[in-house]
């Protein structure tokens, strides 16, 4: 069984709780007098026994063929309302019915008491017994005189028994019972008082605005602090990824106003009279502007691509055909400015997507002709790496100095690098495809010499 | 009226400079934050329009480096960030205007127009010396009641004269004035617009100080 409530989970357990313990307490208590309840009527019903013999001993000849009956007073039962005192004030008691006992002489009854006279067959062994008499269960006891052949019984109905035990558990039980609803009052706003900082919290985090995710701080038991630990660490991580996206929003609209700006200005100028040159200029300004407009806006919508696919659709590829086919995408003017060089080992195979993994190796092979000067070396190594890994090495001669820790951060361009033509998101697209296939990539610049290593996955 | 203009993008600087100087304005133009700070040592600018994302970091810093110089020129940034906090910074250090790029060139002519305006404590655009009257905002100018029909360069020098009524304006300054760094000075150009100018105007107006340059002097009841 299970609770959504807390609350009310407590409350029911508690409860039942008691009630079992209570319920124990009360059946020990009955068991335990009744048992000390039948030492002292056991007891007293061998006493009387003992009794009834000595007294037939005493005249044995005043006992004829006809039985003595003694008679029962009988007084209608009044329940247990009257008090022990006023009980006494009659002449006699309404459990002398109760009792009852037989003296058997060769077989015949002799003497009995009046509400004896149906206990016929009695049984012809000492010691106590029980019978079924008049719908009630009877303790009886018998003694046995062999000499002269005499068996006395003495009776007493066991209700006598579990009516006063019964009654000593639920005077026991009583003040308990009774205990039980303002108890579980208390215990109802008991839980409510320390349920509290739950929802105290809960309170917080329901008035926490998008726009401001700051930490929660308030003083909450030890229980619920691992709780707030976590919750303030995710409100961190949103924090951080909201005002990345917030920065790439504004990274992005500032990088497509400045071609924007580009394409407004030079067409504006051509609707006044300007001079042959300067027509010239301002056309050949827009022609680029807008070409710088369409690599940027292809970039950023590779990026948005990226980021939603983590539906990767991985296989078996070849490196080498990999990058013969990014390669065929380059461009014939990049492709002719610098000589390229490559040491591949031809069986050199990664798993991955290999549409994505095409858009690092033309991004990487066109960042490397475009930073190089004309007829420069581009080195290409692909060999295999330790722990079933590719290595694929991409050098280039660049004789700035790029400061490598701002590499990949989107929209980061050298200062020196803006007569070049980018926007500046190249390599964080790759670093987020070779992040996508838990691969590495590191940057490394030697003198002259800008190093991309790549490690890749065999499996 | 000379305007220096630092914007990193060639492209975008071009098409801003050939705008403006179709406006009577003449513009230099430097890349870099540090380009900026020599150029306006070396010389005099009546106004700065300025890119924030420089390659040498952001131009908040140069505006405060500008003003603490002790330059009161006006500042026109002119940028693609249009977040509050950054127009905030670049106001809050000294920036007097604010344009979100892209902007109709229009715009940036008329932001011009009134920093200078209220720099130098104008209520309108239209230069009054004693008789001569020339309006900034339509080019128009007028001498005696007289339409009179300028160039580009006489326009430009002539603004400049009436924007600096008896002071001396050196050879130099004025040669700048109208052909720029790059510009190829005959060595007598500025002299034949100024002869071009007394003509069209009258002679009195403009006094050659000799060895160092020229002055516009107001008359008194001609």
């Amino acid at each position: 069984m299970t609770f959504n409530s807390i609350k009310l989970w407590l409350l029911v357990s508690i409860n039942l709780l008691m009630i079992i313990i209570l319920g124990m307490t009360a059946s020990i208590s009955y068991h335990n007098s009744l048992h000390e309840m039948d030492e002292i009527y056991d007891a007293q019903l061998a006493q009387t026994a003992r009794l009834l013999w000595t007294l037939y001993k005493v005249n044995p000849n005043k006992f004829s063929e006809d039985p003595i009956v003694i008679p029962v007073p009988t007084r209608i039962d009044t329940g247990e309302q009257l008090t022990s005192a006023q009980e006494r004030m009659f002449p006699e008691h309404k459990y002398e019915s109760k009792i009852a006992f037989q003296i058997w002489r060769n077989e015949k009854l002799i003497l009995l008491s009046e509400n004896a006279t149906s206990f016929l067959a009695q049984s012809k062994t000492e010691g106590f017994h029980e019978i079924a008499e008049k719908n009630y269960k009877w303790i009886t006891f018998s003694l046995y005189d062999p000499v002269e052949d005499i068996w006395v019984y003495t009776s007493q109905r066991e209700d006598v028994r579990s009516e006063m035990s019964g009654h000593m558990a639920a005077t026991q039980i009583r003040p308990l019972l009774l205990l039980i609803i303002p108890l579980s009052i208390l215990i109802y706003f008991i839980i409510g008082l320390s349920l509290r900082p739950l929802s105290h919290l809960s309170q917080q985090l329901r008035d926490k605005k998008p726009e401001k995710l700051t930490e929660v701080h308030t003083n909450l038991p030890s229980e619920l602090k691992p709780i707030q630990v976590a919750i303030n660490g995710l409100l961190k991580r949103i924090t951080l990824y909201l005002d990345k996206e917030k920065r790439f929003i504004i990274d992005a609209s500032h990088e497509l106003r400045t071609p924007l700006s580009i394409l407004q200005l030079h067409a504006q100028n051509l609707n006044s009279d300007l001079t042959e040159q300067e027509k010239q200029q301002a056309i050949s300004a827009i022609d680029t502007g807008s070409k710088r407009m369409v690599h940027l806006v292809n970039q950023l919508l590779a990026m948005a691509r990226i980021e939603q696919s983590s539906l990767l659709a991985p296989q078996r590829l070849n490196v080498n055909d990999l990058l013969e086919q990014s390669m065929s995408q380059l461009s014939i003017h990049q492709l002719e400015k610098v000589s390229w060089s490559t040491k591949i080992d031809r069986n050199c195979e990664v798993y991955g997507d290999p549409s994505l993994l095409q858009i690092v190796m033309r991004n990487l092979l066109d960042n490397a002709a475009k930073y190089s000067e004309q007829e420069q070396v581009v080195e290409i190594k692909v060999t295999n790496a330790p722990e079933n890994n590719v290595l694929i090495t991409i050098k280039n001669n660049n004789n700035i100095i790029t400061e490598s820790d701002r590499l990949g951060e989107r929209f980061y361009r050298h200062s020196q690098h803006q007569h070049i033509a980018g926007a500046g998101l190249g390599l964080s697209i790759v670093m987020m495809i070779i992040d996508l296939h838990q691969g590495q990539i590191t940057f490394t610049q030697q003198k002259e010499q800008f190093e991309v290593k790549i490690i890749l996955s065999i499996n | 009226m000379r305007i220096l203009l630092i914007e990193d993008d060639q492209l975008l600087a071009l098409g801003i400079i050939t705008a403006l100087k179709r406006m009577g304005y003449q513009l230099e133009h430097c890349t870099t934050g540090l380009h900026a700070k020599q150029a306006l040592l070396n010389g005099e600018f009546a106004l700065l329009i300025l890119d924030l994302g420089l390659p040498d970091g952001s131009a908040v810093p140069l505006i405060k480096s500008i003003r603490k110089n002790g330059h009161t020129l006006p500042i026109l940034v002119l940028t693609a960030q249009d977040q509050i906090e950054i127009k905030l910074s670049a106001l809050n250090n000294g920036a007097d205007d604010y344009l979100v790029k892209p902007t109709d060139v229009r715009e940036i002519e008329a932001r011009i127009r009134v920093l200078v305006r209220r720099s130098s404590e104008r209520k309108d655009d239209i230069l009054f010396i004693s008789s001569l009257r020339l309006d900034l905002q339509t080019h128009d100018c007028e001498y005696n009641g007289q339409s009179v029909i300028l160039t580009k360069r006489e326009f430009l020098l002539l603004k400049e004269f009436m924007m600096n009524p008896n002071r001396i304006l050196s050879r130099q300054y004025l040669d700048e004035l109208s052909y720029g760094w790059e510009g190829d000075i005959d060595s007598n150009a500025t002299e034949v617009h100024i002869h071009h100018l007394r003509k069209k105007l009258s002679n009195d107006l403009f006094r050659t100080v000799r060895g160092i340059g020229y002055m516009l002097v107001e008359e008194y009841d001609v």
